[in-house]
């Protein structure tokens, strides 16, 4: 068997995963919306405001992920730790999200049964 | 008969996920492999290279086509995680395995000399 020769790449620099977190209100539900990708290295700043959102006051979180194009454990890891809190506080977090590869990871890790998962945040608060 | 090898060495920094993730995903294009499919092989390449990661060590992926498939390698030092390291990882290193091998069941972990080698094969049509 001959072996074409092998491929290497390695990179110095690397573009940054990025992610974009904004706030809003609707009605008495807080609206998180979450744009970029969410791995181990952004996954800190998702835990960090939505512990503000928290710390603020915010009793009832939508995490809006329809702007998500990746997330793997590290953003499971996060909403759980956050859904955890919330309820502690007597708070409710539900889930934006219709992508289906970010569904997935709630799926194949049994976690969907946690969330309130819907497709839409309008669909998120009337549940 | 030949077959390709495909290498990518990346620093240890969570920041190069995201090339990691690219890299996988252009090696599955680069056979034909489209769609959802390649999605699951994203999800599964970064939970490999966080295991590496909070390891400490640099992100190493092998794509190698092997018969009718592509094996995808992820390279660990074994043990090698700091008190800092394992703060890092919340969700922890058997959890982000079982969710590789729910995509990808052709999945083995191999240690030998100090190092861990996560293993999984995507399939070609």
């Amino acid at each position: 068997m001959r072996r074409s020769p092998e491929r290497a790449f390695a990179f110095k620099e690397s573009p940054t995963v990025e992610l974009r977190l904004d706030n809003r209100e609707e009605g008495d539900w807080t609206v998180l919306d979450v744009v970029g990708e969410v791995d181990l290295s952004t996954a800190p700043l998702l835990r960090a405001r939505i512990e503000e959102l928290l710390h603020l006051g915010a009793q009832r979180l939508v995490v809006d992920l329809r702007g998500v194009g990746f997330m793997d454990s590290s953003g499971l890891s996060v909403l759980v730790a956050c859904m955890k809190q919330m309820r502690e506080a007597g708070g409710e977090l539900a889930i934006a999200c219709p992508n289906d590869s970010i569904l997935k990871v709630f799926t194949v890790t049994g976690l969907d049964r946690l969330f309130t998962i819907r497709p839409s945040v309008g669909e998120a608060i009337r549940t | 008969m030949s077959h390709d090898v495909f290498d990518l060495l990346l620093p240890a920094a969570a920041q190069h996920l995201g090339t990691a993730r690219s890299f996988a995903a252009a090696v599955a294009r680069h056979y034909d492999v489209a769609g959802e499919t390649v999605e699951d092989l994203k999800i599964a390449i970064s939970e490999a290279c966080v295991n590496a990661l909070v390891a400490g060590s640099p992100i190493r992926v092998r794509a190698e086509e092997v018969g009718n498939a592509v094996s995808f390698a992820v390279e660990a030092p074994e043990g090698g995680e700091t008190d800092e390291q394992r703060e890092l990882d919340d969700i922890g290193a058997p959890a982000r395995l079982e969710l590789i091998r729910s995509l990808f069941p052709d999945t083995s972990v191999r240690t030998e000399e100090g190092r861990r080698l996560i293993r999984f094969l995507l399939p070609l049509a």
